[in-house]
């Protein structure tokens, strides 16, 4: 039913700059786990969300991504160069990573941290400080004292101090209070302002749905739909709810033959649609105005796609 | 790779601090009651009684009641070495097997240094650890037993070359560390490295029992440091200690080979 739309995806940018190009990736760890034949196209200056449930694949594309670990078979390109594996070390001034908890010595201050990772980067302080300021570290406690969203907070300053050109971020917000989660997001904004481009691997599907320009979906460890985000939004049902339907005013909505699915819940009626124009004469002609009209969110999707 | 390396022994100095600050409290210990047990005349004549086999297991020689080179290298020598051995391979296995499990690693590899230079940075901070833990806990422990103890004078080469024959029974506890560390996961690879250090001494202790297989001596890394002579001459045997360092580097580098394509 739903089939990888890569090529219809990447249609556009062809005058891009190629980022990220992956090419029959696999990794097979045997019992359908593992990734298969994925291809992975990012351009610089977008924001990719990837998005998939738990042993989906997505941790497996990215740590092979970021040589983590070694491919079994498929093809890699970063920056224009192929590259796979222990190779990829040695792009990773040109990349920021930010796992979903990311691990320090715990008796090292985030100060130190930031620290020692800009002598090590050959940068100034400077590249640190306001990014730390923003996200209000505690730099002189230690990290092992640190509660989550503090050491994410950790983590999300040292991927970004160097201004990296590929950003990879795996559940960046889990753990952060709104606060922080916004300032986060509006980092990630700015490296897409400068030409960066940044593959976003979240479970929260409202700051996908915000932030990304392209969402790509695995299951499985296939690729199984990759779109626009306006596209994809576009295209989702709308969902009509309505109160105390009557049987005749429903039957007369369903003889349009433009319902997709309907639903009951106590008193409401839902019903899912492609078009809503016939549905909202009918509703004008028999003086029904107390009705809520929505679009499927994105979550909805991913439920019914991982459903 | 240098700051690397600088980082990694600035975090060590604590360590490094506690391992000097037990080694001095039990140099001290010792050396008070080697004072006590030489003013024992009769305990000489016990061991003039024992049998060879048995000295040899216990490390220990005539003399050893009444000249501290050879109370400390059957006391003293026997635990540094030992204790240094079974903590070689714990910070072997931490090395890289404990970065890759508490995931440190991966933020590791965030950066741009390579695996090559991660894996060898981590060996020379454990290197420069125990070359540094030598010279520290070699000069103490002969000052300390030197000040506290009435003989005339303590021989600073004893202390030396039981430093360095200590140094490579460490070394070669850190080379099974990480070489375990990269077949096993981390628990497993203690027990066994730690296990091996052990069992290996025991068995080394055992070797002047009559009936002992020959070829089974060649398999402790103890037999490598002969204590006997360092006891008599002062010395070590010099290809025994340079067998047994090439053998740790080959284990250290076929280690760190394999680490660059292990998953993290």
């Amino acid at each position: 039913m739903h089939q990888p739309q890569s090529q219809h995806s990447i249609e556009g940018h062809s005058s891009r700059k190629s980022v990220v190009q992956i090419e029959s990736l696999t990794r097979d760890y045997g019992q359908n786990r593992g990734v298969f034949d994925v291809d992975i196209n990012l351009f610089a200056g977008e924001v990719v969300g990837f998005i998939g449930p738990n042993g989906a694949g997505k941790s497996t594309t990215i740590n092979m991504l970021t040589g983590l670990i070694e491919p079994g078979s498929g093809r890699l390109n970063l920056f224009g160069q192929h590259r796979m594996g222990a190779e990829i070390q040695g792009l990773k001034h040109r990349m920021g990573i930010l796992y979903s908890e990311p691990v320090f010595p715990g008796f090292l201050t985030p100060e130190t941290i930031f620290q020692r990772n800009a002598r090590m980067r050959e940068i100034p302080d400077s590249s640190w400080q306001a990014m730390a300021t923003k996200l209000e570290v505690d730099l002189k406690r230690p990290f092992g004292s640190l509660s989550l969203g503090n050491r994410k907070k950790v983590g999300v300053v040292t991927a970004l101090m160097h201004q990296p050109d590929l950003v990879i971020v795996d559940e960046p917000t889990s753990g952060l209070d709104p606060l922080v989660q916004k300032h986060f997001l509006e980092l990630i904004s700015e490296v897409k302002d400068r030409g960066g481009t940044v593959l976003l691997s979240s479970h929260v599907l409202s700051e996908v749905e915000a932030i990304c320009d392209r969402i790509i979906m695995i299951k499985k460890g296939k690729i199984i739909k990759e779109e626009q985000t306006q596209e994809l939004l576009n295209s989702l049902p709308r969902v009509f709810r309505l109160m105390n339907l009557t049987d005749d005013v429903l039957q007369k909505i369903l003889q349009t033959g433009v319902i997709d699915t309907q639903q009951r819940v106590a008193q409401e009626t839902r019903l899912y649609t492609q078009n809503s124009a016939p549905v909202l004469a009918i509703l004008a002609e028999v003086g029904i105005t107390d009705f809520f009209i929505e679009r499927l969110s994105l979550e909805e999707m991913f439920l019914e796609y991982y459903s | 790779m240098i700051r690397y390396i600088g980082y990694g022994l600035w975090d060590k100095r604590k360590s490094l601090f506690f391992w000097i600050l037990v080694w001095g409290g039990l140099s001290i210990i010792l050396a008070l009651l080697f004072d006590g047990l030489s003013a024992e005349d009769e305990l000489e004549g016990v061991l003039e009684n024992l049998p060879e086999a048995l000295l040899g297991a216990l490390n220990i020689s005539q003399g050893y009641f009444s000249q501290v080179e050879n109370f400390v290298a059957g006391q003293f020598l026997t635990l540094y070495t030992l204790t240094g051995g079974v903590f070689g391979v714990f910070m072997g296995v931490g090395a890289i097997r404990g970065k890759i499990e508490s995931h440190y690693l991966q933020t590791l590899l965030s950066q741009h240094q390579s695996r090559w230079q991660i894996a060898i940075s981590e060996v020379v901070i454990q290197i420069v650890f125990w070359l540094m833990s030598a010279l520290l806990v070699g000069f103490l422990s002969w000052g300390i037993f030197g000040f506290f103890t009435e003989q005339e004078s303590v021989s600073g080469q004893f202390f030396f070359f039981a430093m360095l024959g200590s140094l490579s029974i460490q070394l070669f506890g850190l080379a099974i560390g990480l070489f375990f560390g990269i077949l096993w996961k981390a628990a497993v690879a203690q027990s066994l490295g730690s296990g091996l250090i052990a069992i290996t001494w025991l068995l080394n202790g055992l070797k002047d029992t009559p009936g002992y297989p020959e070829v089974l001596k060649l398999f402790s890394p103890f037999y490598y440091f002969d204590v006997a002579l360092l006891r008599e001459e002062f010395s070590i045997n010099w290809s025994s200690w340079w067998f047994l360092m090439m053998i740790s580097l080959a284990l250290a580098s076929l280690s760190v080979w394999i680490f660059q394509s292990e998953d993290v």
